[in-house]
């Protein structure tokens, strides 16, 4: 299957790193490229950026179930759905090969989505109920669709499962806090990926 | 991280993916609980319950540990070839 990169509008902290590192290992598994704002190395601006990247990607992903604020008293967090909305922005101006991309957006719970942002109503809405196995499932099955050949969610979930035993193993073990999602980059994280399924495939 | 230390790092995972350490996972998944044997692809066997699963899993020869993960991918608790529960979660 070719390599083929897909957009992640996704939050970047410990709580959601639970559900990113098995999202990233699907994308990986099923040989897709994960495009991350933080795997970008160049020095535009932060929205150039964005739109670089999803005009690059050929599907994209955005997970909206932590647009709620991270602690009592918090404001909401306005970036997942503004960054959602640009793309779709790009998708109906035609914008380059935007509109025909494949979007799929990700909630925590099924239709929660409708009380606060019902206008996206009608596109690939996807509930993972912050559940790493679900996340697998619900991006697999969705991606399954236009990809033959996309292994089981099941073989997925096995595997992740043993990478996760290494990753904690292993970077305890070099002095990194394995659950601390600023100990290494995203870079590194989806190389480690990438070799040690690679090997685990072979 | 320094080029050398990520090399390192990446080599350390590329040798993890590819031993075979006799190290017997049990995953809890919709469909209960799968016995994985690393390496392998499939569930070795699926278990209603996570104690049987381990009680199935103790029979498979050779293990070195069996690695209880809980919903979350993370470990739970690790049990050695001699019966002793050898870690527990602390995340």
């Amino acid at each position: 299957m070719a390599k083929d990169s897909i957009f992640i509008n996704c939050p970047f902290d410990n709580d959601y790193f639970s559900l990113l590192k098995p999202l990233l290992f699907t994308l990986v598994y099923i040989e897709f490229t994960p495009f991350i704002s933080e795997t970008s190395n160049s020095g535009q601006v932060r929205l150039g950026k964005i739109s670089n990247l999803i005009s690059d990607s050929k599907y994209s992903i955005h997970d909206l179930s932590r647009m709620e604020p991270l602690m009592p008293g918090d404001l909401p967090r306005f970036n997942m759905p503004f960054e959602c909305g640009i793309e779709f922005g790009m998708k109906f101006s035609n914008y380059k090969n935007v509109a025909n991309k494949k979007i799929l957006i990700l909630e925590k719970e099924k239709y929660r989505y409708q009380q606060v942002i019902s206008d996206i109503s009608g596109n690939d809405i996807k509930a993972h109920s912050n559940k790493p196995e679900m996340i697998i499932k619900v991006v697999r099955d969705w991606l399954k669709q236009s990809n033959n050949g996309t292994p089981k969610y099941k073989e997925i979930w096995l595997a992740f499962n043993e990478f996760e035993y290494d990753y904690i193993d292993i970077l305890t073990s070099d002095g990194y806090d394995p659950y601390d999602i600023n100990s290494i980059t995203f870079c590194d994280v989806i190389e480690i990926m990438e070799n040690w399924i690679t090997t685990y495939k072979s | 991280m320094t080029k050398e230390q990520n090399k390192e790092l990446n080599e350390k995972f590329v040798f993890a993916a590819r031993e075979n350490s006799g190290r017997i996972h049990i995953v809890p998944a919709r469909d209960g609980w799968s016995i994985k044997k690393e390496g392998i692809k499939r569930s070795y066997a699926i278990k209603s319950s996570e104690k049987s699963a381990v009680s199935s899993a103790k029979k498979i020869r050779p293990f070195s540990k069996i690695i209880v993960h809980d919903s979350n991918g993370s470990i739970y608790k690790i049990i050695d070839s001699d019966n002793n529960i050898v870690e527990s979660a602390t995340n």
